[in-house]
C-alpha cells in the first residue's frame, strides 16, 4: 500500500495543474447541485409536512383545487361528518374554502403569472403546518383583507403591506405575512372565504373543504363515506397525495436537472482523465521505481485511483461549499398543476450535497481508472529510463 | 495561414490528451447546444405567432375569470376584425389517462377563418359542421394516437361536471403540431345547462380573433378592452405571440438559471482546456526557444499557441453543436406538441453562438499558456537540453 | 548565395569591453569580463573553454538572444545592447543561422517543413518558398529526405536539416553550440566539412562553440575564454582540410 501521503505531495507539487481541475470541478458540481437544490426545493414546497391526517375534499373527477366545485349545502354537511378532529375549543378542524386564480405582474417585468387565491376560514389556518403570521396581522372577515408570505410579496408587484390587489373591482388590502413551513401554502395569497366569492360574484361558491380527522380509522370511514354516497359525490384525499399528484410538475425540472449533471459529469470527466494522464506520463520513472522496489500492480493502480478521486472530491466539496450562500434563495415557477406560481426556496440539503459529491466520486474514478491502467502497463526498464 | 499546418500538428501531436479536450468541450457545449436550442424554440414559436395577426381576448382576472360567449359576436362586428371563435378549454381525460391533453370547444363554421393556415378537407369541415358531437384533431396528433375518421372520443370533464361523447370526423394540419381537439361550443354549452351547472354555463373561455391588418392590432386590442372596461367582466387583449409569452413567463427565472449554467459550464470548460494547453506548452518549452531563436516575434509564439488552443475548442464546439442539434432532433421527433420545430427551422445565429463560445474559450484558455510562450526567454529555454 | 551585408573589410562582429552578468537571488554571476572582439566577415571562429567559460553567453549575445550588462556590440551593423525584443526577433530573423547541439527540429514537422519554417517569416511566396528549401535541403545533400519526419532521421540527418534550416534564409552569421557534441565521429566529420564549405563556397560567417578539438582544428580563428575573460585568440594556421575525405 503507497501511503497517502504520497499522492497529496504529488498534487501540492504539480499545484498549479491541480488548482485548475479542482476548481474545474468544482464549477460542475456546483451547477449540478444548483439543478438539485432547485429541484430538492420545488419537491419540498410541494411535500406537505403537515399532518397524515388531513383531507381534502372535492368534486369527483377533479384533478385540483381550482378545477373543483361543491354546492354549499353539501359542504355543509360535510362538516357535520363524524370523526373530524376538533381543536381546543372543541370546534371542528375544518375549513370551508374557495380558491381562485388571478393574473398578477411579477416584480422586475417578469411577466403576468397566475397566483392561487384562497377564501377560507379561521379554522384553515391550524390545517396549514406551522402556520404563524411573522408581520402585520391577520385578517378580519368583512372588510376584504388578505395576507400572504414574505416570499410572494418579493415576487410580485402589489403585495407589500398596505398594497390592494383588484378582484373583479373590489380592492383588497394586504395586512399580514404569514409562514407555513415553506409549504405551497406560502405560495398563496389568503382572504375571507365570504369576501372573496362576494368579490367573484358567486356567493355560496365552494371549492374545496379541508378538515382533519381524528384517527386512521375515521380518515378511511369518511373517504369511503364521500365515494360511495351518492348525496356527496365527492372525493377525499390526503393532503399529502394531493400534492404528491402536483410533483409530477418538478418532474420535468429533475429530468432537466439530470441531463445537465450528466453531461457535465462526463465534460469533466475526460478534464479530469487529461490531467491524471499528464501525472502518469510525468512521474514514469517514479512508477517504474515503486515497481522496482516490489510495490505491486495492484497497489499502484489503486494509488492512482486514489489520487484522481482525491482530485475531484476537493473540487466536488469545493463546489458544495459554494452553493451555501443561495441555500434559502427563494425562486418561484408555474405549478402546471394548477396553472398558477409556486414559491420555493433552493434546498442544499445533505442528501443534495451527497449528489453532488457522488458526482465528483465518479469523475475521479473513471476519470482516474484508464490513466491508472496505463500506469501499471508501464513496462518497469522502460520506465524507470525515462525522464 | 503559412502556420495552419503547424498548428494543426500541434494540436493533434498529444492525441489522447487533444481528444480528450475536444470531448470535454463538445459534451459540454451539448448541453449549453440543448439548452439555448430551447430558448431559441421559444423565441421561433413567438416570431411564428406574430406572422398570423391573431388577438386573444381573456378576462381581465386571467383563466379563471369569465368570458361572457356574447362577446364573442361583439367582437366579430368590430371593423378590422376578420373572424372571431370561442374558445374554452375542456381539460377532460380520455379513457383512463390521468392527464389531461388539448380540447377546446369553438365555432365550427369560423374557426379555419381565425386559423387560415390550418387546413383541412372541405367535405371533413362540412362533416363535423353538421355533426352536434363531431370533433376534429391535429392529424399528426391523430396519427400519434392511431385514431381513425369515425373513433369515439370520451372525455371525462374535470373542470366541467359534464363528460363528453366526441366522435372524430375529420382531421386538420397545422403547420406546427399542436395536439389539440376541437368540438362544438354549443355541445359543451348545452351539457352544461342540462346539468344546472348554469355558473359555468354561457363562458366562452376566451375570444380568438383573426385582424385583417397587422397595423390595427394595437389599436384593436385597446378598444376591445375599453368596449368591456365597466362591465362585469373586463377583458384584457393580447396579441397571440404575448399569449404565449405568459406561459414562457410562468417558468419564470429558469432561463435566468438556464443562462448561469451556461456560464458556469464556460468557466469550467475554461479552465479543462486551459489546464490541457499548460500541460501542452510546458513540454514544448525548447522548442518554443527554438522558434524564438529563428525570429519567431512574441505575436507569432502568441498566435501559434492562441491558434492551437482556439483550434481544439473549436473542434469541440462543432461536435458539441452536432450532439446538442441531434439531442433537440430527437426531442422534436418524439415529443412534437412541446417542441414543434426541427432543427433547421431554428437554425440561426445562436448556433454560431455557440461556436463563438467555443472559439472564445479556446481563446481565454490559451491565454496565459500563450502568453508564457511568448515571454519565454530564449537563453533560458534553450539551456533545458544544452 | 552570399553574405552580401557586410563590405569588405569591416567587421561583422564588434565587440567592446563586454560585461555580463547573471543574478540569482541576491547574488550577482560574473560571466563576461571585458571582452574585445573583432570577426570580419567570412571568418570561421571556433569558441573553446572549459565549461562555465562563458563561451555560450558569449554566441548567445552574439545572436541577440541575450543583452549585454554593458558595453558595446555590434552585430551586421546593429547595436545589440539597444534594440527591442520585436526588433531583435526580426533582425535575428534575417541575419542568423541557428544550429543546435540536439539540432532541435520540430518533431512534427517533415524535413521540408523544418526548413521552411524560417522563410515562413519573410515576404516570400509558396513557390519561391519552395525553391529556398529545395536549394538548402540541396546544399546539405538530403534532397531526397524532405517529406521525412525527424524521427525517421539519424541524428547526423537531423543536423544537416537543422543546417538546412539555418541557411534557408540566407543569412550573413551561422552560430553553431556545439553542432557535433551528440554526434558519432563519422557524423560529426560530415558536419564539420559542410560547415566548411559554407564558410568556403558560399562565405558564411561562422561563430561555433565547442569543446572537440577535432571541430576546433576545422575553424580559421581559435578564441579561447576562461573565467569570464579573453585568454587566447589566434588565428589557427594549420585549419584542417576535410575536403579530401
Amino acid at each position: 500500500m503507497i501511503p497517502i501521503k504520497y499522492n497529496v505531495r504529488n498534487l501540492r507539487v504539480r499545484w498549479m495543474t491541480t488548482l485548475m481541475t479542482v476548481l474545474g470541478t468544482a464549477l460542475v458540481v456546483w451547477a449540478s447541485v444548483l439543478a438539485f437544490g432547485l429541484t430538492d426545493g420545488l419537491n419540498h414546497a410541494l411535500d406537505v409536512t403537515g399532518d397524515k391526517l388531513d383531507l381534502i375534499v372535492m368534486r369527483k373527477g377533479s384533478q385540483d383545487e381550482g378545477s373543483s366545485g361543491i354546492e354549499q349545502q353539501v359542504a355543509r354537511q360535510v362538516v357535520t361528518l363524524p370523526g373530524i378532529a376538533r381543536d381546543a375549543h372543541g370546534q371542528p378542524m375544518c375549513s370551508v374554502e374557495f380558491v381562485t386564480i388571478l393574473t398578477q405582474p411579477r416584480r422586475a417585468n417578469g411577466g403576468t403569472v397566475n397566483l392561487i387565491v384562497r377564501g377560507m376560514e379561521q379554522a384553515g389556518r391550524a390545517l396549514r403546518p406551522g402556520f404563524k403570521l411573522v408581520e402585520g396581522r391577520d385578517i378580519k372577515p368583512g372588510v376584504n383583507e388578505a395576507i400572504t408570505s414574505k416570499q410572494m410579496a418579493a415576487r410580485f408587484e402589489n403585495l407589500d403591506l398596505g398594497d390592494k390587489i383588484d378582484i373583479n373591482k373590489v380592492d383588497f388590502t394586504v395586512v399580514g405575512y404569514f409562514e407555513a413551513e415553506g409549504s405551497a401554502a406560502e405560495s398563496e395569497v389568503w382572504t375571507d372565504l365570504r369576501d372573496l366569492t362576494n368579490a367573484r360574484r358567486t356567493p355560496g361558491a365552494v371549492s374545496v373543504v379541508n378538515l382533519r380527522v381524528a384517527d386512521e380509522a375515521s380518515k378511511q370511514a369518511i373517504i369511503e363515506r364521500l365515494q360511495t354516497d351518492q348525496q356527496f359525490g365527492l372525493k377525499a384525499i390526503g393532503e399529502q397525495a394531493y400534492y404528491d399528484e402536483q410533483k409530477t410538475a418538478s418532474i420535468a425540472i429533475r429530468i432537466v436537472g439530470y441531463f445537465i449533471a450528466g453531461f457535465l459529469t462526463v465534460g469533466a470527466m475526460f478534464g479530469a482523465a487529461n490531467t491524471m494522464y499528464a501525472a502518469v506520463a510525468g512521474r514514469a520513472r517514479e512508477i517504474g521505481t515503486l515497481r522496482a522496489i516490489g510495490f505491486r500492480r495492484r497497489s499502484i493502480l489503486f494509488s492512482f485511483l486514489l489520487e484522481s478521486v482525491l482530485l475531484c472530491l476537493l473540487g466536488g466539496v469545493l463546489g458544495c461549499l459554494a452553493t451555501m450562500p443561495l441555500n434559502g434563495l427563494s425562486t418561484g415557477t408555474a405549478n402546471w398543476a394548477t396553472f398558477s406560481e409556486i414559491t420555493f426556496s433552493f434546498r442544499f440539503g445533505p442528501a443534495v450535497l451527497l449528489q453532488g459529491l457522488t458526482l465528483a466520486l465518479v469523475m475521479g474514478l473513471i476519470g482516474g481508472l484508464f490513466p491508472a491502467l496505463r500506469a501499471i502497463r508501464l513496462n518497469t526498464a522502460t520506465a524507470l529510463r525515462a525522464q | 495561414m503559412k502556420l495552419f499546418k503547424y498548428i494543426w500538428r500541434n494540436a493533434t501531436r498529444n492525441k489522447l490528451r487533444s481528444s480528450l479536450t475536444i470531448l470535454s468541450v463538445a459534451f459540454s457545449l451539448a448541453l449549453m447546444t440543448v439548452l439555448y436550442g430551447y430558448l431559441a424554440m421559444q423565441n421561433v414559436w413567438s416570431n411564428e405567432a406574430k406572422t398570423h395577426n391573431r388577438i386573444v381576448v381573456l378576462n381581465k382576472q386571467g383563466f379563471s375569470g369569465k368570458v361572457p360567449i356574447a362577446y364573442v359576436d361583439r367582437v366579430r362586428r368590430m371593423p378590422g376584425i376578420k373572424a372571431a371563435v370561442p374558445y374554452s378549454w375542456f381539460g377532460g381525460t380520455y379513457k383512463d389517462e390521468q392527464a389531461p391533453f388539448a380540447q377546446f370547444g369553438t365555432d365550427a363554421k369560423e374557426v379555419f377563418n381565425v386559423w387560415n393556415e390550418y387546413v383541412i378537407a372541405p367535405e371533413q369541415l362540412a362533416a363535423w359542421q353538421a355533426n352536434r358531437q363531431g370533433c376534429v384533431v391535429d392529424s399528426r396528433f391523430a396519427e400519434q394516437r392511431g385514431w381513425k375518421i369515425g373513433e369515439k372520443i370520451p372525455l371525462k370533464g374535470t373542470y366541467y361536471q359534464f363528460d363528453l361523447q366526441l366522435e372524430m370526423v375529420g382531421v386538420f394540419k397545422a403547420p406546427q403540431p399542436t395536439g389539440s381537439l376541437w368540438f362544438h361550443w354549443d355541445y359543451l354549452e348545452e351539457g352544461l345547462k342540462s346539468k344546472n351547472a348554469l355558473l359555468s354555463a354561457g363562458n366562452a373561455g376566451a375570444v380568438y380573433a383573426k385582424v385583417e391588418r397587422a397595423d390595427a392590432i394595437a389599436g384593436l386590442c385597446q378598444s376591445i378592452d375599453d368596449k368591456f372596461a365597466s362591465s362585469d367582466n373586463p377583458t384584457r387583449t393580447q396579441t397571440e405571440a404575448a399569449f404565449a409569452q405568459m406561459f414562457t413567463d410562468m417558468v419564470g427565472n429558469i432561463q435566468a438559471y438556464i443562462r448561469n449554467i451556461g456560464l458556469a459550464v464556460m468557466f469550467s470548460l475554461t479552465l479543462v482546456a486551459a489546464n490541457a494547453m499548460a500541460m501542452s506548452m510546458r513540454e514544448r518549452t525548447t522548442e518554443v526557444a527554438v522558434l524564438k531563436a529563428i525570429g519567431f516575434s512574441r505575436g507569432r509564439v502568441l498566435n501559434l499557441v492562441l491558434g492551437e488552443s482556439c483550434l481544439i475548442a473549436a473542434i469541440g464546439g462543432l461536435i458539441g453543436l452536432a450532439i446538442g442539434g441531434g439531442f433537440l432532433q430527437v426531442i422534436h421527433k418524439s415529443a412534437p406538441q412541446y417542441f414543434p420545430f426541427s432543427i433547421g427551422d431554428m437554425a440561426g445565429g445562436w448556433m454560431l453562438w455557440i461556436v463563438g463560445v467555443a472559439v472564445g474559450i479556446g481563446l481565454v484558455s490559451g491565454l496565459v499558456p500563450a502568453v508564457r510562450a511568448a515571454q519565454l526567454s530564449v537563453v533560458n529555454g534553450l539551456r533545458r537540453v544544452v | 548565395m552570399s553574405a552580401t551585408d557586410a563590405r569588405d573589410g569591416e567587421p561583422i562582429v564588434q565587440i567592446r569591453d563586454l560585461y555580463k552578468e547573471f543574478h540569482r537571488d541576491d547574488f550577482t554571476i560574473p560571466v563576461l569580463m571585458g571582452i574585445n572582439v573583432d570577426l570580419r566577415a567570412g571568418e570561421f571562429m571556433a569558441l573553446m573553454g572549459p565549461s562555465g567559460s562563458g563561451k555560450t553567453t558569449l554566441l548567445n549575445l552574439i545572436a541577440g538572444l541575450d543583452r549585454p550588462t554593458s558595453g558595446t556590440l555590434r552585430v551586421i551593423g546593429q547595436d545589440l545592447g539597444n534594440t527591442s525584443e520585436g526588433a531583435l526577433a526580426r533582425w535575428r530573423s534575417q541575419h542568423i543561422g541557428f544550429i543546435f547541439q540536439l539540432y532541435n527540429l520540430i518533431p512534427v514537422l517533415t524535413a521540408y517543413e523544418n526548413v521552411e519554417l524560417p522563410l515562413t517569416l519573410t515576404r516570400l511566396g509558396k513557390r519561391e518558398r519552395r525553391e529556398h528549401v529545395a536549394a538548402a535541403l540541396e546544399v546539405v545533400g538530403l534532397s531526397d529526405r524532405g517529406d521525412h519526419y525527424p524521427r525517421q532521421l539519424s541524428g547526423g540527418q537531423e543536423q544537416r536539416v537543422a543546417i538546412a534550416r539555418a541557411i534557408a534564409t540566407d543569412p550573413t552569421l551561422l552560430v553553431a553550440d556545439e553542432p557535433t557534441g551528440d554526434l558519432d565521429a563519422k557524423s560529426a566529420a560530415e558536419i564539420l566539412d559542410l560547415l566548411q564549405r559554407l564558410n568556403e563556397e558560399f562565405a558564411k560567417t561562422i561563430v561555433m562553440v565547442t569543446h572537440d578539438p577535432h571541430a576546433a582544428a576545422r575553424a580559421k580563428r581559435l578564441l579561447h575564454l576562461e573565467k569570464g575573460v579573453l585568454v587566447d585568440d589566434q588565428p589557427n594556421g594549420q585549419a584542417v582540410k576535410g575536403a579530401g575525405r
